[in-house]
């Protein structure tokens, strides 16, 4: 509707300004071949079958430079200048020559570029011929493997940049990658924690800045944020850092244990970490409180039953 | 499109809630929670632990609850028994209750202990869990009733017993015991230690409850015939 609106405007400018004929005859043909229609029920099966509308490269083309031409009869309709005519005087000048009533804001003439108005389409991948220009159109993905491709190509070459420099003896490693810290996150029921790990501390636990013994004050708990350090046997090793928010204190106390398991996976070996799967630290628990049903007392507890 | 279809062959825990059915998947295996058992080197394995070991690497595992944990003071029939104990989900409450029954087990088996003379000393037990276990395993039924219906008759006919059952059934004798026939304004705890220390001796109510079971199963072994399973 957008378009009709724009050639519609277009044209009307065409009109009044004596453009070239060829414009006028192909926007009155247009018109005139829009209208005839063979019949209702017909047009709207084709138009499903054909799905969004597609416009052809230069039938695009053709639209912009009627809008080029159609912004400089304006500009000179209003008596301003032609070469320094933006997109904002277009609208004031539209609003002033064609003043409409309507709330739908949308609904109302508008003249802009035709690459705001035509959807953006993808260009035909493919020549002449039927042979498609990227060479990895056949993958399916082409943007992604290329960038993959160029990607790797980088890397090979700073590579070979790196051997260079090693075989002049200029090239000097950076200071060893220690794994100081580690940072992750654990859920449980409706609680999400998030922790920091480090290394060579003396066992301190904090959580939420409170000390873990103030924070959970039942054993339970502390025994499952030990869990997992003790199953490895690193219980003085770490200091954490915890955030825990959400849920109660059995749910929080879980997705803490979580965490830590998560966390303590980088700092220890393969085999520890298939033992800590094996124990059943890695799984979140998917258990969550079951909803009420209609019907029913509760999850599972019926009413009560009365013979009659 | 690969990595899809092997996402959906994957064993998937479903987001929306499912009624009667288990959060888990049933492909998932349950945890082990115990160090010593991931230390064992292979030559000491059967070959049955070796091919649950191997399936174990294969297949995905339960989260572990958040009662148990591998430090040495955890056991899984303690655990039982407090999860049994608890009510409305007072777990802070069932579980100061399982301390004091042991604290208070261990005093007075320590009191005998110095009261007796150098011969019999070695004989008293001052373990609260040793004694905890043995009472448990004293009051175990090893025959239970079950209701049969023959000829419009129901008949109570004698029948194995899993271990998981007798287990919940010694459990269960014990905290009824303690909490219906014992005098009103004893504490739960000092309830329990008498009976436990009670089972361990082989005496007290729930022994009598045992034995009375196995002698009405002797009694009814005629229809034992009865049982189809």
């Amino acid at each position: 509707m957008a378009a009709s609106c724009v050639r519609t405007v277009g044209s009307f400018l065409g009109k009044c300004m004596t453009c070239s004929s060829s414009i006028n005859t192909v926007a009155t043909q247009v018109l005139l071949s829009r209208q005839v229609c063979v019949s209702s029920a017909l047009c709207r099966k084709n138009l499903a079958a054909a799905g969004p509308e597609k416009f052809t490269l230069e039938y695009i083309q053709k639209q912009v430079e009627e809008y080029e031409i159609g912004k400089r009869y304006l500009a000179n309709m209003m008596g301003e200048d032609p070469e320094n005519f933006t997109q904002e005087d277009i609208d004031r000048s539209i609003t002033y020559l064609f003043p409409s009533g309507l709330f739908e804001k949308t609904a109302r003439p508008l003249m802009k570029h035709p690459d705001e108005i035509f959807p953006k389409q993808r260009a035909v991948q493919w020549g002449a011929d039927g042979r498609p220009f990227h060479f990895l159109f056949y993958t399916g993905k082409q943007s992604y493997y290329s960038l993959m491709h160029d990607l790797y190509g980088k890397i090979l070459k700073i590579e070979k940049h790196q051997d260079r420099l090693r075989a002049k003896g200029l090239f000097s490693q950076d200071a060893e990658l220690i794994h100081f810290w580690d940072d992750l996150e654990g859920r449980r029921k409706t609680s999400d924690s998030s922790l920091i790990l480090r290394d060579c501390g003396s066992g301190h636990i904090t959580v939420n800045g409170q000390d873990y013994l103030q924070y959970f004050p039942v054993l339970q708990d502390r025994e499952q944020l030990m869990f997992p350090l003790q199953f490895m046997g690193v219980l003085g090793r770490f200091n954490l850092e915890c955030k825990v928010s959400g849920g109660g204190r059995s749910s929080q106390a879980g997705a803490l244990r979580l965490a830590i398991s998560r966390a303590l996976l980088s700092f220890l070996s393969e085999g520890d970490g298939e033992a800590m799967r094996q124990a059943g630290l890695l799984t979140p628990d998917p258990r969550v409180r079951e909803r009420k049903k209609p019907g029913q007392e509760g999850a599972r507890r019926k009413f009560t039953w009365k013979k009659r | 499109m690969a990595a899809s279809i092997s996402g959906l062959l994957k064993p998937w825990t479903p987001r929306v809630f499912l009624v009667r059915w288990s959060r888990y998947n049933p492909y998932y295996l349950e945890p082990e929670v115990s160090k010593e058992a991931y230390s064992r080197p292979e030559t000491e394995l059967s070959a049955e632990e070796k091919e649950q070991r191997e399936l174990k690497a294969l297949r995905p595992i339960k989260a572990a609850t958040s009662g148990v944990s591998s430090s040495v003071f955890d056991d899984p029939v303690i655990s039982k028994f407090i999860n049994m104990m608890m009510e409305h989900g007072n777990k802070v409450l069932a579980r100061e209750i399982m301390t004091q029954t042991l604290e208070n087990i261990k005093k007075k088996q320590v009191e005998k202990y110095h009261k007796a003379s150098e011969g019999e000393r070695e004989a008293i037990e001052c373990n609260p869990y040793t004694i905890f276990h043995q009472a448990l395993e004293n009051c175990k039924p090893v025959v239970g009733l079950a209701s049969i219906q023959k000829g419009g008759k129901y008949y109570q006919v004698p029948i194995p017993l899993t271990d998981n059952r007798r287990r919940f059934l010694a459990m269960k004798w014990m905290i009824t015991e303690c909490r219906d026939n014992k005098h009103r304004r004893t504490h739960m705890y000092e309830k329990l230690s008498q009976e436990l220390l009670a089972a361990f001796g082989k005496e007290g109510n729930v022994m009598k409850k045992k034995y009375e079971l196995h002698k009405m199963a002797e009694a009814n072994r005629a229809y034992a015939h009865y049982r189809w399973w």
